[in-house]
């Protein structure tokens, strides 16, 4: 009898003891939700999160809605939920509509956090932000300014009209124009990420204000459309370019004149950091105020604000002539 | 009922006066509206959905709808880019890029017309299956940096009118007489009012069928090549949403979203008006975000007009 129950407690320990490497070798699965997949902005940072994850050997999720899609980027969130990874990070279409489904990954224990784009501050533990969002628009604002002279008119083509991050540039670019008391903003419009939307709404803006002297595109998808625009209509030199952008579509508009300077960051550090944040914080590690972290594997060393739960990746960019060609994004 | 009145009463006629009466209003209150380059965009605005428009009525016209015409442009937009990329030879991607076309609208015609599946059905799973193919096409990646040498079919003028707009022109002329007096354009209409009936005086359903889905799938792929030389650029989400354009101008200019009756003229104004209102809110500097609401709303009133007026939609 008692041999029997020797035998039973021996398979069980055996049983256990083959399992358990299984269970220990189950590596993080740390999702990245982008606004829309199929556009080069968020390839580069699909890159720099497939990077990460190989470094620091953990799993990487890439998946996200074909369009700026508030309600399918929810459901694709859902879907990761019920798949059960272990962080979800997420650069929302709509900061409010995001809150309850990322409220019902934090309930099952998921690490939830925005990258890119801000949004559910009350739920998120931590936001991965490219740049200070007024450094961003203070620098697009520096960069239109010194290629139009400091004066005239300039018009802004926007993306989606609820973007977080595109408004709040836009805001830090109002601001900023103060100090240039000759230039005047004669009208914002959107193009919903569709460059020949913005190339449409930038040819009509050329003609409504025989005046304008620059345009702001403000996202990767509108900027190089204005750049074409202001190309097509024939004012290269007369009328100038810039915005927010990767160096791959603004290339031919950096030559060719239409554009003098652009801003962004490095949108494959930027992945790079969000899959490394996941995993620090489902490592147990908490962030802290002021400190400015080592990340093996990136250019910068991203630092954190602990009042509103946000990791730096950096200052930003400013891309021109000299510096457009050293990228591949 | 004498030949004024008769064509007083069309729909054509309602947006035709709506377009005078805005172009009027939008003329008054800028004098960029009437400029040449101002004219000149909103016509290259405009070819596209023109030109798919055309192949969106007959399909409208049979009782039928194709949602995937903007997944189908966007097939012809990678297929065109890719070709124009390594300077092929225009007959060559013209070819490549109707042939595109051609065959989706073909696939379309043939589930609808031996498949018996409903049209929305058929293009919706379509429109989704094209879509993806793009993806798998691209990658993730976008083409850019087509050169201006080879997009001619975009950015090219005669008369300082696009290019793009006197092929839609010569298309819609075609296309319109080919309806009104060709015994196949004529069977287009009996198979919309009566499929039972036009059956039983020897129209051939199926025939009919794969003509409309087959050309308008060949006419998306056109627009496709037109946005192709307009941009330079072949994004993943080109065209999404242009199906939704080319209904709105359909519908707009009086084709019946039942079947049976319709003018490819009407959707041209459909789309033109369209045009004027998105350019006249900008020259006019509405907000941005009024656009929706006038456009959505002057379809169903259009609609609603009809339905007044006691013609109905049938």
């Amino acid at each position: 009898m008692k041999r029997n129950w020797l035998v039973l407690v021996l398979v069980l320990v055996l049983s256990l003891l083959l399992l358990s490497p299984a269970f220990g070798q189950d590596k993080y699965r740390i999702a990245f939700v982008p606004k829309l997949v199929g556009i080069p902005y968020f390839n580069a940072m699909e890159e720099g999160g497939k990077k990460a994850a190989e470094d620091l050997g953990v799993e990487f999720v890439y998946t996200g809605p074909v369009t700026d899609d508030v309600a399918k980027q929810i459901e694709i969130i859902d879907n990761l939920i019920t798949q059960g990874v272990d962080a979800i990070a997420v650069a929302p279409n709509d900061p409010a509509a995001i809150t309850p489904v990322l409220e019902k990954a934090k309930e099952r224990g998921i690490v939830v956090m925005t990258s890119d784009t801000d949004g559910a501050e009350g739920v998120r533990d931590v936001f991965v932000n490219q740049a200070l969002q007024d450094q961003i628009g203070y620098t697009t604002m520096d960069e239109l300014a010194k290629a139009m002279d400091y004066e005239g008119k300039f018009a802004i083509v926007s993306c989606g009209p609820t973007a977080w991050n595109l408004n709040t540039w836009i805001m830090y670019e109002l601001e900023r124009l103060t100090q240039y008391p000759d230039m005047e903003l004669v009208t914002i419009r959107y193009a919903y990420e569709d460059v020949q939307m913005a190339i449409n709404v930038a040819l009509d803006l050329i003609n409504a204000f025989p005046d304008l002297k620059g345009i702001i595109g403000q996202c990767s998808t509108s900027a190089p459309g204005v750049a074409e625009a202001v190309t097509q209509a024939g004012k290269i030199g007369e009328i100038v370019a810039t915005g927010v952008s990767v160096p791959s579509m603004m290339r031919p508009y950096v030559k060719n004149g239409a554009v003098k300077s652009f801003v962004l960051w490095n949108p494959v550090d930027l992945g790079y950091l969000t899959v490394w944040a996941a995993k620090y914080l489902l490592d147990g590690n908490q962030f802290e105020e002021g400190v400015e972290y080592e990340v093996p594997g990136i250019a910068t060393k991203p630092w954190y604000v602990a009042e509103e739960r946000m990791l730096v990746l950096g200052p930003p960019m400013v891309f021109d002539e000299t510096n457009v060609d050293d990228f591949d994004f | 009922m004498n030949t004024w009145v008769r064509i007083v009463r069309r729909r054509e006629f309602t947006v035709f006066i709506l377009i005078v009466i805005l172009s009027i209003i939008f003329a008054v209150s800028t004098d960029r509206f009437l400029s040449i380059s101002n004219i000149s965009n909103l016509l290259s605005q405009l070819a596209g959905v023109a030109i798919a428009a055309i192949g969106m009525t007959m399909v409208i016209i049979t009782g039928g709808i194709d949602v995937s015409v903007g997944s189908t442009l966007g097939l012809a937009c990678v297929v065109s880019g890719s070709l124009l990329m390594i300077q092929a030879p225009f007959l060559l991607v013209l070819l490549a890029t109707l042939g595109t076309g051609l065959a989706v609208g073909l696939l379309n015609g043939v589930i609808v017309a031996y498949g018996r599946v409903p049209p929305i059905i058929t293009t919706l799973g379509m429109m989704n299956m094209v879509r993806a193919l793009v993806f798998q096409a691209l990658g993730g990646r976008w083409i850019s940096g087509i050169p201006p040498e080879v997009r001619t079919i975009g950015l090219g003028k005669w008369l300082q009118i696009p290019l793009a707009m006197w092929v839609a022109g010569a298309l819609i002329v075609v296309f319109s007489y080919f309806l009104s007096y060709r015994p196949l354009g004529r069977s287009v209409y009996a198979v919309g009012n009566n499929p039972e009936a036009a059956r039983v005086s020897g129209v051939n359903l199926k025939t009919t069928l794969l003509f409309v889905y087959g050309l308008t799938g060949a006419l998306a792929g056109f627009a496709g090549l037109i946005n192709v030389g307009r941009t330079g650029i072949v994004q993943t989400n080109n065209g999404m949403g242009f199906e939704l354009d080319v209904i709105a101008a359909v519908v707009l200019g009086g084709t019946s979203i039942l079947g049976g009756r319709g003018t490819i003229v009407g959707s041209l104004l459909g789309a033109l008006l369209v045009a004027i209102i998105k350019n006249g809110m900008i020259l006019l500097n509405i907000p941005a975000l009024t656009e929706g609401v006038i456009i959505g709303a002057l379809i169903i009133i259009s609609v609603l007009i009809d339905l007044v007026r006691g013609r109905g939609v049938r």
